[in-house]
């Protein structure tokens, strides 16, 4: 009988531990990022490294959460300075794809801003952005190696 | 050994509670995604070692590309040059805008200053750019907004753009930045611009009222600053008697609605906002007002061949030649007011149309698109029409008061002494209701003229127009089995209830054949146009304060010879598919026809074979295709686009089906606007503080020959 009374008390003892230990845990944070705000901008990032960029065509998916394309402007280097073109029969299929190209001189080379594409985004987590890079050319039209990439435009970044 | 097993059973089971609630806590499902300051997130990479042919796409050619990827490119359009984006300043001493109903845009009340000349309003310059290659012209239209008032608002306004116009693209420029707006269903698009506006984004949305009429609706606009809205399409011109027109329309006319209507289009004073009760409105200006909104207009014209002879019909213009066959238009500054349709009118060298075929290789396929402009065949010139049995309808509403009624008259005038003694006639007139002039159509006899004349010369303006009543008069009464009846209408088309006019003109035309006449400045060519198409007839435009008569001559020369109808195509070259429109309309003596199509493989030179029926003639011409002939356009693949909705939109006025589904589709692939889809620019980057502000409903000046009294509402009357 002892022993059945010693054990209820060190599992209630227990169980006060744990209370007392979750009460100090920091609050549980999301799966992923809330999202704060429904409208958000994302910018699309081409590195053709020392080659000159003369046109890329990309495709944006958004992953784990959801949203739609509500705008779509151009990059930081002049030569893309001006919005590009979305695909519209892809985008009623629910897929963004942009293209650009620039025949004229100075283009950029190495890591550049090329689009930055304006979203509504829908639900409570924030998507990640992948880049599906499906066509980069030089400026003579020869197809160049390059790499993309999209990064989250930080609020008021015009 | 049971007290034991129990102690350790215990222990066991409260130690993996714990584990597991403080395990619990701390998991994240993919901790490798949060970025190091929860704000900027670098996402994967992926290498692209795709082949892709530069410069994008040759004509015809295949892009290289891995099985399942898609390889998108589009042409990029000739640049435009944008005007100035300096910001405006608030406007000293102007009343506050008054809040409105954030639902109701066009519920706002208009903040003027009343009983003035100026009035500050928000919509500063339109600027228009249009380049003509051919008979395809490419358009850049640029709206200046900007807030002249001390708080933020929302500027709303209702213009006219082409009926026929394939608008593609749509860019809201914010000081240096430009953002392309996307096309989305018109439902989605609205839904995503009110919560834009809603919290504080710059937003900015362009919906269709009417194949000729826009909304344009740009939100939180702070005072002093500009936001410009870029539209661009793409449209065809019209060619008639040997010579080509282009025009551009710069202001809505005030609509009649039918009692009971509320699809309508509303015509109010600046003090009457919101009070028309119909879903789309218009607000005038008085005539003692003026705004500072203004127009500039610059068209760049390349014939290709020698132009013999160009004018503009309303407008003041300055011309520079660049050389054989290519000049610059623009508009004249002592003549920015936007208040008349601009009609540009030329002739090329050459009896026949130099660039009748009109291709462009699809990207995505191995054809492409083509546009065609069938011309009469020369034999009908020789053929004799039958007797008519002609019908005036003159609109004498109160939109056509004064000049506009006027000029209606004399056109009629004109046309009864061009009769045969082998007709008859009959004069119908309407605006709240309809009447006629006899019986029964008279023979032509002197006589008769002058009665015609006195009926003609008697007939009073004012009143409603209730043009369906002037169709069941014009239409309904037993035909002359010995004669072609043939109706023409004399109307500013100032109507709201297009559908319903199109429709009963389907029901009840039988054989008769329609001809409309649109009268004035600024008239309704999507409802004139239509009327003419379905009726199997064509369209003339008479200018207000002009010489009616080369226009009637011209028309009669039409109805003189029998048109060729029942149309059919055979292509020798070319393996055609998806015709637009796919009943090809009658074809007259002066008046080509275009036609769209898609073509597979690679267009050859051949030619084209045209049959039909001229009266009870069998007639057969050949229209040869050369690559003399034939020349590319980039804007091909969207007038094919717009001409497709078209013709499905005349398919549910016809046949009264739903094809909203078909049109949407459409609208959507091509990214095209209509009435289902819009464009919508949303700039996440400016957020605006405080709630959306006031809605300002942009006016505009009544269109030049109208009168204000006899048309608006002012919300102390019934609507006229």
């Amino acid at each position: 009988m002892k022993s059945i009374t010693l054990m209820g008390i060190l599992a209630l003892g227990l169980l006060l531990c744990v209370s007392a230990v979750l009460a100090l845990q920091p609050q549980t944070p999301p799966a992923t990022n809330p999202v704060t705000d429904p409208f958000t901008a994302v910018d699309i990032w081409v590195d053709s490294g020392r080659q000159a960029l003369g046109a890329y065509q990309f495709e944006l998916t958004l992953e784990r959460g959801k949203g739609e394309i509500v705008g779509l402007e151009g990059g930081e280097h002049p030569a893309f300075a001006q919005p590009p073109y979305y695909d519209p029969a892809a985008l009623s299929g629910q897929r963004i794809i942009v293209a650009a190209y620039q025949v004229t001189a100075p283009l950029p080379t190495g890591k550049t801003r090329v689009a930055r594409v304006h979203l509504q985004l829908h639900g409570d987590i924030k998507p990640q952005y992948v880049v599906k890079l499906i066509a980069s050319c030089g400026a003579a039209g020869e197809t160049i190696p390059a790499t993309a990439g999209a990064q989250e435009t930080l609020q008021g970044d015009r | 050994m049971k007290r034991k097993s129990l102690w350790v059973l215990t222990t066991t089971v409260v130690l993996s509670l714990v584990a597991l609630l403080i395990y619990g806590c701390n998991a994240s499902p993919d901790r490798t995604s949060e970025s190091p300051d929860n704000r900027s997130l670098v996402y994967g990479l992926i290498q692209s070692d795709i082949p892709f042919q530069y410069p994008v796409l040759s004509e015809g050619e295949k892009p290289d590309v891995n099985p399942g990827e898609e390889l998108w490119v589009i042409t990029k359009p000739n640049s435009v040059l944008s005007p100035g984006t300096q910001p405006a300043q608030a406007q000293q001493g102007q009343q506050t805008p008054q809040p409105t109903d954030d639902q109701s845009p066009t519920t706002g009340t208009l903040a003027i200053q009343k009983d003035q000349q100026f009035i500050p309003i928000p919509l500063k310059h339109t600027d228009v750019k249009a380049r003509i290659s051919g008979y395809i012209a490419s358009v850049a239209v640029t709206q200046q907004f900007h807030n002249p008032y001390p708080e933020k608002i929302e500027a709303v306004y209702v213009f006219p753009l082409p009926e026929n116009a394939g608008i593609n693209e749509f860019i809201m420029t914010i000081g240096t930045r430009k953002i392309r707006g996307i096309i989305r269903e018109r439902e989605e698009a609205t839904k995503i611009y009110n919560q834009a506006k809603q919290q504080g984004y710059v937003a900015s949305l362009m919906t269709q009222e009417r194949p000729n009429i826009f909304t344009q609706r740009v939100a939180n606009i702070e005072p002093g600053k500009q936001i410009d809205i870029e539209i661009r399409y793409f449209h065809t011109l019209t060619y008639q008697d040997g010579g080509y027109e282009w025009v551009f329309p710069m202001v809505v006319g005030p609509r009649y609605n039918p009692a009971g209507s509320t699809d309508g289009v509303g015509a109010v004073g600046t003090s009457a906002v919101g009070q028309s009760g119909q879903k789309t409105e218009v607000a005038y200006l008085k005539p003692t007002q003026r705004s500072g909104h203004d127009i500039s207009l610059e068209v760049d014209l390349n014939a290709g061949v020698t132009l013999e002879a160009l004018s503009s019909v309303n407008h003041v213009i300055r011309q520079q030649n660049r050389g054989p066959g290519q000049v610059v238009v623009q508009l004249d500054a002592s003549d920015t007011i936007p208040n008349k349709d601009f009609v540009l009118r030329y002739r090329v060298a050459g009896a026949v149309v130099k660039t009748a075929l009109m291709v462009t290789a699809d990207p995505a396929g191995t054809g492409g698109y083509f546009t065609l402009m069938l011309v009469p065949p020369a034999e009908l010139k020789n053929l004799p029409r039958r007797a008519v049995e002609m019908v005036f309808v003159v609109d004498t509403s109160g939109s056509m008061s004064g000049e506009p009624l006027s000029q209606a008259k004399r056109a009629a005038t004109v046309a009864l002494g061009k009769m045969l003694p082998t007709d008859t006639f009959q004069i119908v007139q309407f605006a709240g209701s309809a009447s006629q002039m006899a019986e029964s159509p008279l023979n032509v006899t002197p006589a008769s003229r002058k009665t015609g004349e006195q009926y003609l010369a008697n007939l009073n303006e004012g009143g409603g127009t209730e043009m369906l009543q002037g169709i069941n008069k014009a239409l309904d009464f037993p035909h002359d089995e010995n004669r072609t009846r043939v109706v023409a209408f004399m109307t500013d088309g100032y109507i709201g209830n297009e559908t319903q006019i199109l429709r009963a003109l389907y029901a009840k035309l039988a054989d008769s054949k329609v001809f409309s006449f649109g009268v004035g400045s600024s008239t309704n060519r999507y409802l004139l146009d239509n009327m003419a198409r379905i009726g199997n007839g064509t369209t003339a435009y008479l200018p207000l304060n002009t010489n009616p008569e080369p226009v009637m001559d011209a028309y009669f020369e039409r109805i003189s010879h029998p048109a060729l109808s029942n149309i059919a195509l055979a292509f020798d070259g070319m393996k055609v598919t998806d015709i637009y429109p796919r009943q090809v309309p009658d074809l007259f003596v002066g008046q080509p026809v275009i036609i769209t199509g898609r073509y597979t493989g690679t267009p050859q030179a051949g030619s084209v074979t045209i049959t039909g029926r001229a009266g009870q003639e069998k007639l057969t011409t050949r229209m040869p295709v050369t690559a003399e002939n034939t020349q590319a356009n980039p804007g091909i693949r969207t007038v094919w686009a717009r001409m497709k909705i078209a013709d499905l939109s005349d398919t549910a006025l016809r046949d009264n089906v739903d094809v909203t589904k078909d049109i949407r589709a459409t609208a959507l692939e091509y990214g095209l606007m209509s009435a289902y889809t819009a464009f919508v620019a949303v700039d996440s980057q400016t957020k605006t503080t405080g709630d959306h502000g006031t809605t300002i409903a942009v006016p505009v000046p009544m269109p030049d020959g109208v009168r204000y009294d006899t048309t608006v509402n002012e919300g102390t009357k019934p609507q006229p």
